[in-house]
């Protein structure tokens, strides 16, 4: 199991603004490395935007629908100065939902700093608060998230050079 | 030379959704002259659309949301505007920011989808619509003259 429950708190921190991200992200990187940490961190939260995005359009989606959402989730976050790049998180919402080939040619800076304005979006839409934000944490994120690790790890090293 | 009544009768049919009537009118526009007065006066009757729509409001959000739907609305056109321009040229009317930067042939593809969306949204009446022209046409007249 990569996603111990550190994993779980340091996100979940991130999504509520509740509890000590940074010493929490501080405590991961000593104990797992900076780099296997990240990458375990940063497949945590794209699960999570998997979850909620598929959550938000159970029926699939349209491509107004990713405009729509994404245009929301950066008017919310504009008020505050954040800039997100719309056409990098229109790519990972559809990558989400599926089309793997939509993220091929984003910048993965642009889409990192989409992530998480997207999934506190997706959150709130689908009505899941901050005590709810566990449950969904650990009983469709985890699971999600470690098979997409276990299936890196089993990955080649040229299949993933080649990805 | 300032804007012809054909080029405005152009724009006319566009904003009234004849296209065939458009599209045979811009066909004659065939010096390099009459096609940048044409382009001069979508771009200020783009600009007279948002001042109309956003009232001087410099609200980042509301342009946002706006571009989002309006991209949403034809999605096989909405996929063809990079939003961040089309937010920048639309705020550039509140902000007065430079807008220099964006290609003329991306200014020109979000003016045209933009205008059409913003004067649709407007539900001008005949009389409203030749107001709003008569503007618009003044406004190109001003830049071309300057």
């Amino acid at each position: 199991m990569d996603i111990t429950s550190e994993y779980v708190a340091a996100l979940r921190s991130c999504l509520t603004g509740e509890g000590d991200y940074s010493g929490l992200s501080a405590g991961l990187q000593a104990r797992d490395g900076g780099d296997r940490s990240a990458r375990i961190f940063l497949a945590f939260a794209g699960a999570a935007l998997r979850c909620a995005a598929r959550r938000r359009f159970p029926e699939g989606y349209t491509d107004a629908d990713v405009v729509r959402l994404v245009g929301h989730t950066r008017a919310r976050f504009a008020e505050d100065g954040y800039e997100v790049d719309p056409l990098a998180a229109e790519a990972i919402v559809r990558d989400a939902l599926g089309d793997t080939a939509a993220t091929a040619h984003q910048d993965g800076l642009a889409m990192g700093t989409a992530l998480f304005p997207l999934l506190l979006d997706l959150l709130d839409q689908e009505g899941i608060t901050a005590d709810q934000v566990d449950d969904f944490l650990t009983t469709e994120v985890v699971p999600l998230a470690e098979a997409w690790l276990a299936r890196e790890k089993s990955a080649s090293p040229s299949d993933r050079a080649s990805r | 030379m300032p804007v012809t009544d054909d080029e405005v009768a152009a724009l006319r049919a566009y904003l009234r959704g004849n296209q065939a009537l458009q599209q045979e009118l811009y066909g004659r526009m065939t010096t390099p002259a009459a096609r940048a007065r044409y382009s001069a006066l979508v771009a200020a009757a783009f600009f007279e659309a948002v001042d109309r729509r956003f009232g001087g409001r410099d609200s980042a959000s509301e342009v946002i949301e706006y571009v989002a739907d309006v991209r949403a609305r034809v999605p096989e056109v909405g996929q063809e505007i990079d939003p961040s321009p089309a937010e920048r040229l639309i705020s550039r009317v509140m902000t007065g920011a430079d807008t220099s930067d964006i290609a003329g042939r991306t200014k020109g593809k979000i003016f045209i989808v933009f205008l059409m969306a913003l004067v649709s949204d407007a539900q001008y009446d005949d009389v409203q619509l030749e107001a709003f022209l008569a503007e618009a046409r003044k406004t190109a007249d001003d830049g071309l003259e300057a």
